[in-house]
C-alpha cells in the first residue's frame, strides 16, 4: 500500500526544491558563459574557468583560506573542549554568569568584532597605544594571516563549546568517577576520559569550524585587506570591482569553486552529527553528580576563561564603544578632550543609514516572523510523512547551508535580474527577505524540527482518531503545542537577521539598505567614526533581542 | 450483519519486519474482545491498523459492514474518517487544552452546536465521575483521572467501537484492580463494542468476553476466558495463561488419551495434548491444581518440602524429589519433611517438546 501524497505537501516540497535549485543552477550556468548572462554577446565557454584557475591570486587566496581554516580549527577545538569540561564537570567559579557570556561571540556580528579588533589592537588602537607607552613599541600586529587565524579561532570557541558541552552533559559521569577513584587528577580525567569520550562531538565541531573558516568573510576582509591578504570570499568580493565592469562569469567560477569545497564539508557534517548523536545516546546514563573539585587550580582556570572572554569579546566591543564617542584618535590625544556624540548625530542625519537601521529592525522583526512561518510550513509539510519526497527537503536545505551569505546574496541578485517578472522586487526589502530566509533555511528548519520532535506522536494521532484532518490537527494540536518553540525561533532568527551582513552586500541599493551590508561598504571608505557608531547601534539592537530572549527563557543553543 | 468489526487475512510490514502475518477475527456487537500477547506479538499493531494509524499491506478490515481497508482494491479510509474512539496507553491528553476542551474536540469536529457540546461533555464527565474537573488542565489531574478523561474523550461522540491500548498499564497496582472492575462495568452498561490490548492475562480474562491470544503476528488461540484457561490448544497458550509448573521429561502414550511422563526418577500420569505423545515432552500443570493430600493415593507422589513462602491468603511451597521439582499452594502451614503431592491426571497436560524448548 502506498503512502498518501497530499497536494499541499508536494507543493511545499517542490517550492523548496525550486527555491534552492534556481539560484544554484543559475550560478553554474553563468560560470560556463563568456560574459554576464544579460549581455547578448554571452556564449558558452570555459574561458572563465581558465582565467580564474590561472590567476595566481586565486591560488594564494585558496592557500590562505586553508591556512586560516586549519589554524582556527586547531585553536577552537581544544580550547572549546576544555571550556566545556570546565563548565559542565568542574567547580569552576562563576559558571552561572559565564554561561550567557560564552555565547555572545556567536550572536555579535563577526564584522563588528573585526572592527573592534582594528580600533583596539590595530596599529593605532586603544590597547596598542597603551602597550606602546609601556613597551615603547606595539608587540603585535593584527594585519597578518596568523593573527586572522588566532582571532577567528578565539571567536569560534563557543561553536565547539555548544556541541562539546551538550555531549558532555548527556554523558554519565560514572566513567569519570571511576577514573578518579582509580587515582586520576582533574587534568588526567579530562585528557584521558572526558574528552576522548566526546571525540565524535569534537570531530563534528572541528569540521564545522573548518567549514566556517571557508565561509568567513568580514574578519579576513577587514584584518587582511590592509596588507592585501585575500581569502576565497574576499577574493570573490574584490573580483566584483576588479575590471570596472561586472565580471559575473568569473565570480560564478569562484562560487562554484567554494561550493565544491563547502558542499562535501556540509555532507560530512551531517553524517558526523548523526554519528555523534548515536554515540551519545548509547553511553548516556544521565546521572547527576557532584562537580569535580579543581582545588586551587580552579582560580587559574577561571583567570584563563576571563582572559579569553576579554580578548574575544571584551576588548573589541570596548574598542568599538570607545571609538564611537571620540572625535579623533591617535598618539598624544587626551581622551577627555575628544569625547563627543557627534558620530551618532551623523548617523541619524544621513537618511540612507536611518533607512538601514529601520530596515534592519523591520526585516528582523516582521521578516523574522515571516521566515519562521515559512520554516514552520516546510517543517510541517514533511512532519510524519514517510514518503520519499520528504527526503528531498532534507537534502535541499543543505545546499543553501553550503553557500556563504555573500554567495547566496549574489545568486539571489542574479535570480532577480534573470527572471523579468521578479525584477520589480529587486529594489524592495522582499528580495532581501527571500535571500535571508534562504540562507538561514537549514538553521531555521533545525529550530522548528527540534520543537516538533518534542510533540508526542500519540497527541497528533489522538486528534486524527477523533476525526480531525491533518490540517486541523496541525492548527489545533501541533502548532499550539510548539508555540513556545516558534516564539524562541523568532527571537533567535531576529538576532541572526540583525547581525547578518554578507547576504545583503550584493543586494544593497536604495530601498534595500540594511546596517550590516552598509557597514562593509562604509568600512571601504575609511569612515571609522560612523562605522563605530553604527556598530554600537547594531550591537545595542542585538542586546535588546538577547535581553528579550533571556527574559522569555529561550534556550540559546 | 451483527459483526461490528471484521478483519480478514490482514498482513502488515513495518520497517522490513512482518508484524502481522495474516490475522482474521470478528468482533460482535456489544462484545468485549481482548488482544492478548507478549510484547512484539503484534497486538498494538492490530489496534492501530483498525484505528487507521497503520496501513496494512494486504487483507481486509470492515467496520459495521463497510470496508475501511481493502488491500486488493487499494481502498483505505484514513483514521479521521473511521469515527472510532481510541484510548492511548499514554492517554495522549492534549496538554494545552482543559479537560472540557479535550473531551469537546471530537464533537466540535462533528459540527455539534455549542449548547449540545456543553451538555454532552458534562454528561460524559458525570458518567465517569469527573463532574467538577472540566476546567482543569491534564497536568492538574491524577493518573486515574487522566485515564478517565481519555476514556470520556473517546466515548463522547458515541463511536461504534471503543479501542483501548493497555488502558490500565499506567496505573499503580491497587488503582489498576479498581479500574478494571469499573471499566468492565462501564462498558457493559453502555453496551458498546470494545477492543482491548493487554499483555496481562488476568486483565484480559477479567474484562473480555472473548480473548484473542497472539504469538508473533499470528492468532495462537481464540476463545472465552474459561476456554482459554481450561483448554489451551498449544504449549504457548497453556504457558501464557496462569501460573504454571513446567516439567521437562520423556513421554510414552497410554490408554484413553492418557500419557505417562517420566521426569527424573518419577513417573506421572497426565493428558496427552494434540493426540498421542511420545519422546521428549513438556508437562504443564497450573500451580493451583497441584495439591497436598494427607492420605495419598493414585496420582500422588511423595516429595520433600524444600521451601515455603507465606503469601497472606495462602502458602506457596516448593517440593522436590529425584529431579522433579514443583510449586503448589495450600491454605494450611505444612510441617517439614515428606508429603503426598497430588497431580490430577486431567490437569497435567503433556505436550510433545518442540525442537527449541
Amino acid at each position: 500500500m502506498k503512502v498518501e501524497r497530499p497536494l499541499w505537501r508536494v507543493a511545499v516540497v517542490v517550492g523548496v526544491a525550486l527555491a534552492v535549485a534556481l539560484p544554484l543552477s543559475l550560478v553554474i550556468y553563468q560560470s560556463f558563459l563568456s560574459a554576464p548572462f544579460f549581455q547578448p554577446t554571452a556564449k558558452g565557454s570555459f574561458d572563465a574557468y581558465t582565467f580564474v584557475f590561472s590567476d595566481k591570486d586565486f591560488w594564494t587566496a585558496l592557500r590562505n583560506t586553508v591556512f586560516v581554516a586549519t589554524g582556527m580549527t586547531a585553536i577552537a577545538v581544544p580550547l572549546g573542549g576544555i571550556l566545556a569540561f570546565l563548565m559542565i564537570r568542574t567547580d569552576l567559579p562563576g559558571r552561572s554568569w559565564i554561561e550567557p557570556l560564552l555565547l555572545s561571540p556567536v550572536f555579535v556580528s563577526p564584522m563588528v568584532l573585526a572592527f573592534g579588533y582594528v580600533v583596539a589592537l590595530g596599529p593605532v588602537g586603544f590597547v596598542s597605544l597603551a602597550a606602546k607607552s609601556i613597551f615603547g613599541d606595539v608587540p603585535w600586529t593584527i594585519y597578518s594571516l596568523p593573527a586572522i587565524a588566532v582571532v577567528a579561532g578565539l571567536t569560534h570557541i563557543p561553536h565547539v563549546y555548544l556541541y562539546a558541552s551538550s555531549a558532555l552533559s548527556s554523558l554519565g559521569s560514572d566513567v569519570e568517577e571511576a577514573a578518579r577513584v582509580a587515582g586520576a587528577g582533574p587534568l588526567t580525567v579530562m585528557r584521558r576520559v572526558s574528552l576522548p569520550m566526546i571525540a565524535p562531538a569534537l570531530l563534528f565541531a572541528g569540521v564545522l569550524v573548518f567549514f566556517l573558516g571557508f565561509e568567513m568573510f568580514a574578519l579576513p576582509l577587514i584584518l587582511g585587506d590592509p596588507e592585501g591578504i585575500l581569502v576565497l570570499t574576499s577574493y570573490l568580493y574584490k573580483l566584483t570591482n576588479r575590471f570596472g565592469v561586472p565580471s559575473y562569469q568569473l565570480m560564478a567560477v569562484v562560487v562554484v569553486a567554494i561550493l565544491a569545497i563547502s558542499l562535501p564539508l556540509v555532507l560530512l557534517q551531517r553524517r558526523l552529527l548523526r554519528d555523534a548523536e548515536r554515540y551519545v545516546t548509547l553511553k548516556g546514563k544521565g546521572a547527576r553528580s557532584k562537580p569535580l573539585p579543581l582545588g586551587k587550580s580552579r582560580w587559574i582556570a577561571f583567570a584563563g576563561v576571563v582572559l579569553w572572554l576579554l580578548v574575544a569579546v571584551g576588548i573589541p566591543l570596548a574598542g568599538i564603544g570607545l571609538r564611537s564617542v571620540v572625535s579623533a584618535w591617535g598618539e598624544g590625544i587626551n581622551i577627555t578632550e575628544v569625547l563627543t556624540l557627534d558620530h551618532f548625530y551623523e548617523v541619524f542625519d544621513y537618511p540612507p543609514l536611518v533607512h538601514g537601521i529601520v530596515n534592519t529592525i523591520l526585516i528582523a522583526t516582521i521578516g523574522g516572523a515571516a521566515s519562521v512561518a515559512v520554516y514552520a510550513l516546510i517543517a510541517l509539510s514533511v512532519h510524519r510523512w514517510p514518503h520519499p519526497l520528504a527526503r528531498i527537503v532534507d537534502y535541499a536545505v543543505l545546499i543553501p547551508r553550503a553557500m556563504p551569505g555573500l554567495i547566496a546574496g549574489l545568486a539571489m541578485l542574479w535570480v532577480f535580474l534573470f527572471f523579468a517578472p521578479l525584477r520589480p522586487l529587486k529594489s524592495t526589502l522582499v528580495s532581501l527577505w527571500i535571500a535571508y530566509t534562504l540562507v538561514w533555511l537549514a538553521y531555521g528548519m533545525r529550530l522548528i524540527s527540534a520543537s516538533l520532535l518534542q510533540v508526542g506522536r500519540e497527541l497528533e494521532e489522538a486528534g486524527k482518531v477523533a476525526g480531525a484532518s491533518t490540517g486541523r490537527v496541525n492548527r489545533e494540536i501541533t502548532i499550539p503545542l510548539i508555540r513556545f518553540g516558534l516564539m524562541s525561533s523568532w527571537v533567535l532568527i531576529f538576532m541572526i537577521f540583525v547581525r547578518e551582513y554578507s547576504t545583503g552586500i550584493y543586494l544593497l541599493g536604495p530601498g534595500t539598505e540594511v546596517t550590516g551590508a552598509q557597514l562593509i561598504s562604509l568600512w571601504g571608505t575609511g569612515a571609522a567614526d560612523v562605522v563605530s557608531a553604527l556598530s554600537v547601534i547594531n550591537v545595542a539592537t542585538l542586546a535588546v533581542g538577547l535581553a528579550i530572549a533571556l527574559r522569555l527563557g529561550v534556550r540559546l543553543r | 450483519m451483527s459483526d461490528n468489526l471484521k478483519l480478514d487475512e490482514v498482513r502488515l510490514t513495518l520497517g522490513g519486519n512482518e508484524i502481522l502475518k495474516g490475522v482474521s477475527f470478528a468482533l460482535g456487537r456489544g462484545q468485549v474482545l481482548a488482544l492478548l500477547g507478549p510484547s512484539g506479538s503484534g497486538k498494538t499493531t492490530i489496534l492501530r491498523a483498525v484505528a487507521g494509524l497503520e496501513t496494512p499491506d494486504s487483507g481486509k478490515i470492515e467496520i459495521d459492514g463497510k470496508p475501511v481497508f481493502d488491500g486488493s482494491q487499494k481502498h483505505f479510509v484514513p483514521a479521521e474518517k473511521r469515527g472510532l474512539g481510541l484510548v492511548f496507553q499514554s492517554y495522549a491528553l492534549w496538554p494545552h487544552r482543559t479537560v472540557n476542551d479535550n473531551v469537546a474536540f471530537g464533537l466540535r469536529l462533528r459540527g455539534v452546536s455549542k449548547a449540545d457540546i456543553e451538555r454532552r461533555v458534562q454528561t460524559a464527565l458525570d458518567q465517569l465521575g469527573l463532574g467538577k474537573l472540566g476546567a482543569r488542565f491534564p497536568h492538574q489531574l491524577s493518573g486515574g483521572q487522566q485515564q478517565r478523561v481519555a476514556i470520556a474523550r473517546a466515548l463522547v461522540y458515541e463511536p461504534p467501537i471503543l479501542l483501548l491500548d493497555e488502558p490500565l498499564s499506567n496505573l499503580d497496582t491497587k488503582l489498576r484492580e479498581e479500574a478494571r472492575v469499573w471499566l468492565r462495568k462501564l462498558i457493559s452498561e453502555l453496551g458498546i463494542s470494545a477492543l482491548i490490548v493487554t499483555h496481562d492475562q488476568i486483565e484480559a480474562m477479567a474484562m473480555a468476553d472473548r480473548i484473542l491470544l497472539l504469538n508473533e503476528g499470528r492468532i495462537e488461540q481464540a476463545g472465552t476466558p474459561t476456554e482459554m484457561y481450561a483448554h489451551p490448544h498449544t504449549i504457548f497458550a497453556a504457558e501464557f495463561m496462569g501460573a504454571n509448573n513446567r516439567l521437562l521429561g520423556t513421554a510414552s502414550s497410554g490408554a484413553d488419551g492418557r500419557a505417562h511422563l517420566k521426569v527424573g526418577g518419577v513417573e506421572l500420569v497426565g493428558t496427552a495434548q494434540a493426540g498421542a505423545v511420545s519422546g521428549d515432552a513438556i508437562g504443564l500443570i497450573r500451580v493451583e491444581r497441584v495439591s497436598v493430600d494427607k492420605a495419598g493415593g493414585p496420582g500422588c507422589v511423595e516429595m520433600d518440602l524444600v521451601t515455603r513462602m507465606y503469601l497472606g491468603d495462602r502458602w506457596e511451597y516448593l517440593f522436590e524429589r529425584d529431579g522433579l521439582s514443583v510449586r503448589a499452594y495450600d491454605a494450611e502451614p505444612l510441617a517439614d519433611g515428606r508429603h503426598h503431592v497430588r497431580f490430577p491426571a486431567d490437569s497435567l497436560w503433556i505436550f510433545s517438546r518442540p525442537a527449541s524448548a
